[in-house]
């Protein structure tokens, strides 16, 4: 199963639809917090969900700012907070899909 | 062509259809594809425009629809619905169909066109000429067929923009778990075959800890650099690069991954590959750090998996098959190395390692199975003097150049099935 397209700022976050037909939205807090990469998987990272009150000193909300395709089997995403290190295989993604027709296999 | 008109404006070029009403008018229909359309027979590179038309020579029609009713020739239709029965023996489609129909001139009752296939190394080349010139010269009205036959490598569609190396349209990984079944010599005898029928090659020696391919095709020189930029030797009109190249020969390269990652970006990214239709990876044994890095680097065209016919062996190369299929990289095929041995002296057959074990392991995965190579002493001396089995005169070298065109036919099988790949929107 592999993605046919990407779209890093749809709203609500990274919309992704598979060849199989199947779309979803995943938010970028809930791509970021799943983040395959060792570092965070040892020690799940904080995520900024909320605006900063003073934004001079944050970043704002996470989000992602671009991606990398890794050879033919995953995604690199790129987030605004410096983290870019999670490969995320696209089997990976397909397996957190966040829609609700998932989430109920899954349990 | 050109005409200077003075300093100030250098020259005016003139191509094409503008050149027409200069040069006379045009006297041959010509076609590419299904489409009517004036193409340059010359073969001249896509995107380039066309070379002008040639002048007419004195006494020839003027008129080429009054030539076409006077001699009552055949229309372009009709030769294209001739073609159409002729199937692409790897894509199993019909070359009109699938754009292979080039350059079609009719002059009169003279029909000549090209058929350009996507395996330069079809080992049916000859049947489809013979073919499409008996389909062609069956029609009313043609008297003379003239058939060319040539090749233009496909690549993955969208692969360009993805990849490190723009120019290389093919990149064919060798691989197999185990150590000692002949990566090398396969990559080595793979490029020079598909060299040997016309394809541009590159020969990439990413095994560092064993380089073997500067043994295997003779070469010892060390690249030049300019710039910044590695330029590869050209050793049998193949492109080439190996650790063996910057390495003295009693020195051992000892490194850990992300020094082997930064070297396999280097051979991709800062070496002057140029253009080229392929370029065979010779991968070190295993499912490491070299594997897993070149996967990641580029989006590789697929994979040929190289295994003896022992359980041993197999039981290994399941590893690497394993690897690839979680990296959705394709498998082009399988190779059975050291397939049997025949007694130079009594003649008797010997099966050392079993026989036809990959054969069998492969179809029951569902890859093709690409061929098998003897175990023979001819190879062993051949590679040992650097000059690849395929390019001598050894009786090994049909299996070699056999292997070549499957894997060119699996090459181009997989372009033309190949999903594209996601976009990305930021």
């Amino acid at each position: 199963m592999v993605p046919v397209s990407i779209k890093l700022s749809a709203p609500g976050g990274v919309a992704v639809r598979w060849s199989d037909g199947h779309a979803a939205t995943y938010s970028y807090a809930y791509l970021r917090r799943r983040c395959p990469c060792a570092i965070c998987r040892d020690t799940p990272p904080v995520v900024k969900t909320e605006p900063d009150p003073f934004p001079i000193l944050g970043k704002g909300p996470i989000a992602a700012t671009g991606a990398t395709p890794i050879g033919h089997y995953a995604i690199q995403f790129h987030w605004n907070d410096g983290h870019a290190d999670g490969i995320y295989s696209y089997s990976y993604l397909r397996e957190i899909c966040p829609c609700e027709e998932c989430r109920g296999s899954q349990a | 062509m050109s005409f200077p008109i003075g300093r100030k404006w250098g020259t005016l070029h003139v191509h094409g259809w503008f050149a027409v009403p200069l040069r006379g008018l045009i006297f041959s229909r010509s076609v590419k594809s299904s489409k009517l359309s004036y193409v340059d027979r010359r073969g001249r590179p896509e995107g380039l425009p066309p070379y002008p038309t040639p002048p007419l020579r004195q006494g020839d029609e003027r008129d080429e629809m009054a030539l076409f009713e006077k001699n009552g020739g055949v229309s372009p239709q009709q030769v294209l619905q001739a073609l159409r029965s002729i199937r692409d023996p790897d894509l199993q489609e019909d070359i009109v169909g699938l754009n292979f129909v080039k350059d079609l001139t009719i002059k009169g009752s003279r029909v000549a066109f090209t058929i350009e296939l996507a395996n330069p190394a079809c080992p049916v080349k000859d049947r489809i000429k013979a073919d499409a010139e008996r389909l062609v010269g069956s029609l009313e009205g043609a008297r003379s067929v003239s058939v060319e036959m040539s090749f233009k490598v496909t690549r993955r569609q969208g692969s360009r923009s993805r990849t490190l190396i723009p120019g290389v349209s093919n990149t064919i990984a060798v691989a197999s778990g185990k150590g000692g079944v002949g990566k090398s010599t396969v990559a080595a005898n793979l490029a020079a075959a598909l060299m040997e029928c016309g394809a541009r090659v590159g020969l990439m020696d990413a095994d560092v800890y064993g380089p073997s391919l500067p043994t295997l095709m003779g070469s010892s020189q060390t690249p030049q650099v300019v710039g910044n930029r590695i330029i590869p030797p050209v050793v049998h009109q193949v492109k080439m690069i190996s650790m063996g190249y910057f390495l003295p020969k009693n020195e051992a390269v000892i490194w850990r991954g992300p020094m082997l990652h930064k070297m396999i970006h280097q051979f991709l990214g800062e070496v002057e590959w140029g253009n080229l239709d392929y370029l065979v990876i010779d991968l070190p044994p295993g499912t490491g750090d070299i594997q897993l890095s070149l996967c990641q680097t580029i989006p590789l065209t697929g994979a040929v998996i190289v295994s003896t016919p022992q359980d041993l062996a197999l039981k290994v190369a399941s590893k690497a098959i394993a690897m690839f299929k979680k990296l959705n990289t394709p498998i082009l095929g399988v190779v059975e190395n050291m397939s049997f041995y025949t007694c130079a002296h009594c003649g008797r057959r010997d099966d050392i390692f079993g026989h036809g074990g990959a054969g069998q392991a492969s179809r029951e995965m569902g890859f093709p199975f690409l061929g098998e190579i003897p175990l023979s002493s001819e190879i062993r001396i051949a590679s040992d003097s650097g000059e690849p089995t395929v390019l001598g005169r050894s009786s090994c070298r049909e299996a070699f150049q056999a292997i070549a065109g499957a894997v060119a036919a699996q090459v181009s099988i997989a372009n033309h099935a190949a999903v594209e790949a996601p976009t990305i929107e930021v």
